[in-house]
């Protein structure tokens, strides 16, 4: 019984990735035939086998562990400082004033370019390249915390006030849970440009991390090790991303969204 | 023969765990050139599906049909509609809006311009022509719906919950309007509603819809002229009301056990 | 008040920092060589410009950015309202999108750097590529959230299926889709930057990165600024454009 229901599950996995097994069957099929320049696009096959190898001697995890330790550092500080900043920015004219303006011209720059000038700082470690990811991710943590903070229906504070609640309790008990789909939102945001930007600093410096691993393949001319570490940046965002997901259905149980019929 | 026939129809959706859903079962109804026929029906009843079937935008899982004879495959100019939310094209202005259907008829730039002003006056939006949907309020924006239907002289006009948006006295205003604008043209209207006082103010024939699975529960004549009293109006009203009390109470209950 | 005394007014505190900056600067308080003063970088600035190398090198990125990033916004717009209006496209591309999502775009700058070599090519290929998937993916759910009542009124109204998509959907979704590209914009800034570090040759990210090695860190400050600010104008400027393209909104 469970052996029908597992192949009818299998069944559906195929139906619904069918193109994507497609183009992995046409890519082991034409290198392996010589169509395609093994260099180039070496086979799937020996892609997995470095792959498997490198996971192995430890190699692969070493830089997997590199790149999120580093994503992450860098993506808390960010939240921190974000949403106590987009909080503060709803609650004190003075401190939108100064903020608003800061985020306004920080969103659109690429602040990768300030890169340069963080390694003449901070040299090429770990610092750099924290202060790099928690700098790119703060921007859309700070703006997304502010809207949702500053723009709470006045109807649920009115609702709170009128059933006892007082002022000063009403930005924990109320404000914040209301804000929370939006804070959470930002955070989802900002989340992957961690990882975006964690690997392109490795790649930059060329340390510990899937991008100074992917940029050495490169050097070295070692195209399976590039695949390899393609594939292997590809798994570890789609942790971060799944990750993310389930911990916001967590928080937001009691959103129409998770709910039975809604779009989570 | 009928302007509208609709033969046996049925509608079902296939939900995602193998279940199916019957909108519609069986439903069988006839409608005369220039009759103003009113659907009412509880929440889910089905009876805006019925009437996106008779347009032509969604088809019957069973049953057929017919306009003038020839069955329903697609929408068509001849089919006019009209929606709750007003469905204009926020992009263009009230010109281009009631213009529209005829630039795709292919009439030249001159003449279009002509009709559809005549039709923004009918509507009594002159002045407004090169608004944007957006500035306009609901009961403007569902007049410029109402002409950009008209200019394409269709014969039967499908009106789905045309003024459940709108505020009560918007609303009021619009179903006077329109019952003079149906009294001027006598086109065929089919016109669906959750107002029973609406629907027995403006039509001549009342079909009460059952709760889910949508069936025809009773077809009422008003029997009412132009000129009937208030009065009269609701003392139809309530006895419709009476009719259709137990299928909302049925649909409020099977809406909740759903949960 | 005036727009421009408006404008003037809200940007204050960035002019503030500045100030601050130069006052800091010359009060002594800042190592010279790690964070030269605000007019020293203005004083390398206009060096830098009279040489011609920062518009040179200015120009260059902007060809890519802009080649990169067009080509990214064209198909990826068609992909998007295809994939929404006919069902075999998107059996066929969504899957891929969903196995290729998760990917930080600039994973792909090695691939590139693999198969196209240091040259341009590698550069756009990486910014387009990288734009690719979330204009597709905004565009996608942009079309897909199109009321259906517009498409059926336009259909009513005589409109032929096949130009339903580009009559009716595109225009629709079209705040949508701009909000992704304004997005998308941003991200292509920063994939060109990243290349242009990576695989020097022309181009502001190769300039600042050898003004660095060279010890001209005034100079390398100017041409971060440099950057920094074609960023800012361009997004500035989508907006303007913005603005004009959807005045029908509310």
């Amino acid at each position: 019984m469970a052996g029908v229901r597992a192949l009818g599950w299998l069944r559906q996995g195929l139906a619904r990735n069918a193109s994507v097994i497609v183009v992995l069957v046409l890519w082991e099929a034409t290198t392996r035939t010589g169509i395609f320049n093994n260099f180039l696009l070496p086979p799937l096959s020996d892609v997995l086998v470095r792959a498997g190898q490198d996971i192995a001697n430890g190699e692969i995890p070493r830089h997997v562990l590199a790149t999120a330790y580093c994503a992450l550092l860098g993506f808390g500080i960010a939240a921190v400082i974000g949403i106590a900043f987009g909080a503060l920015m709803s609650m004190s004219a003075v401190a939108r004033r100064i903020v608003e303006p800061l985020v306004s011209v920080a969103f659109p720059i690429p602040k990768i370019s300030f890169m340069p000038i963080f390694v003449l700082w901070f040299g090429l470690g770990n610092l750099s390249e924290v202060t790099m990811i928690a700098f790119t991710c703060v921007v859309p943590i700070v703006s997304a915390t502010y809207l949702g903070t500053a723009n709470v229906d006045k109807y649920f504070l009115w609702s709170a006030r009128n059933l006892g609640t007082r002022p000063h309790r009403l930005f924990w008990k109320v404000v914040i849970p209301a804000a929370a789909p939006e804070i959470i939102s930002g955070l989802q945001v900002a989340f992957p440009l961690a990882l975006i930007i964690a690997v392109v600093t490795e790649m930059l410096s060329g340390a510990d991390g899937l991008g100074g691993y992917m940029i050495h393949a490169v050097r070295f001319a070692e195209s399976a090790k590039v695949f390899a570490g393609l594939l292997a940046t590809l798994l570890t965002g789609l942790v971060f991303i799944e990750g993310f997901a389930v911990l916001r259905r967590r928080l937001l149980v009691w959103h129409a969204e998770t709910a039975p019929g809604g779009r989570a | 023969m009928a302007l509208i026939d609709v033969k046996d129809v049925s509608k079902r959706y296939a939900l995602d765990n193998q279940r199916e859903l019957t909108a519609i079962d069986k439903v069988r109804l006839s409608i005369g050139e220039g009759e103003f026929v009113s659907i009412i029906g509880p929440s889910g009843c089905g009876k805006s599906t019925l009437l996106h079937m008779i347009g032509g935008f969604v088809p019957c899982s069973a049953g057929e049909i017919h306009v003038r004879g020839e069955a329903v495959r697609a929408p068509g100019p001849d089919r006019g509609i009209v929606f709750q939310h007003f469905a204009l094209f926020p992009w263009k202005t009230v010109l281009g809006n009631v213009e529209y259907g005829l630039a795709e008829r292919g009439i030249g730039k001159e003449e279009r311009r002509r009709t559809a002003q005549s039709y923004i006056d009918m509507v009594k939006l002159s002045g407004f022509e090169h608004t944007y949907p957006s500035r306009l309020s609901g009961g403007m924006q569902q007049r410029v719906a109402i002409a950009r239907m008209l200019a394409c002289e269709p014969s039967i006009l499908l009106m789905d919950e045309p003024f459940g948006a709108l505020d009560a006295q918007t609303r009021k205003i619009m179903q006077e309007e329109l019952l003079e604008l149906w009294q001027r043209f006598r086109k065929t209207v089919v016109f669906v509603t959750h107002d029973v006082r609406e629907a027995v103010f403006l039509s001549q024939r009342v079909v009460v819809m059952s709760a889910r699975p949508g069936r025809i529960k009773t077809v009422v004549e008003t029997g009412l002229g132009p000129n009937a009293s208030r009065a009269a109006i609701d003392a139809k009203a309530d006895e419709l009301w009476d009719m259709l009390r137990d299928e909302v109470v049925r649909s409020i209950a099977a809406e909740g056990a759903r949960l | 008040m005036s727009k421009a005394l408006q404008v003037t007014v809200f940007y204050l505190p960035i002019f503030a920092a500045l100030a601050l900056w130069e006052l800091a600067a010359r009060a002594g308080l800042l190592d010279p060589t790690l964070f030269p003063s605000l007019s020293d970088v203005l004083t390398a600035f206009v060096r830098l410009t009279e040489h011609g190398h920062l518009l040179q090198n200015a120009g260059v990125s902007l060809f890519r950015q802009v080649s990169g990033f067009l080509l990214a916004a064209v198909l990826g717009i068609l992909a998007g309202v295809a994939m929404a209006e006919s069902r075999v496209t998107r059996q066929i591309l969504e899957p891929l999108l969903r196995a290729t999502f998760p990917l930080p775009k600039s994973a792909l700058i090695p691939l590139f750097i693999l198969w196209l070599g240091i040259g341009d090519s590698a550069k756009v290929a990486a910014i387009f590529l990288g734009c690719l998937l979330p204009i597709v993916i905004t565009t996608f759910n942009a079309a897909r959230g199109v009321n259906r009542q517009l498409v059926w009124s336009a259909w009513s109204l005589g409109t032929p299926t096949w130009a339903i998509p580009w009559k009716v959907v595109l225009p629709a979704a079209l705040p949508e889709v701009m909000s992704g590209l304004r997005t998308a914009l941003a991200l292509s800034f920063t994939l060109l930057v990243s290349a242009e570090f990576l695989i020097g040759q022309r181009g502001l990210g190769y300039l600042i990165g050898t003004l660095g090695e060279d010890g001209d860190y005034a100079g390398m400050f100017a041409a971060v600024l440099a950057i920094t600010a074609i960023g800012f104008a361009a997004d500035r400027l989508f907006l303007l454009a913005n603005n004009r393209v959807l005045a029908w909104r509310a």
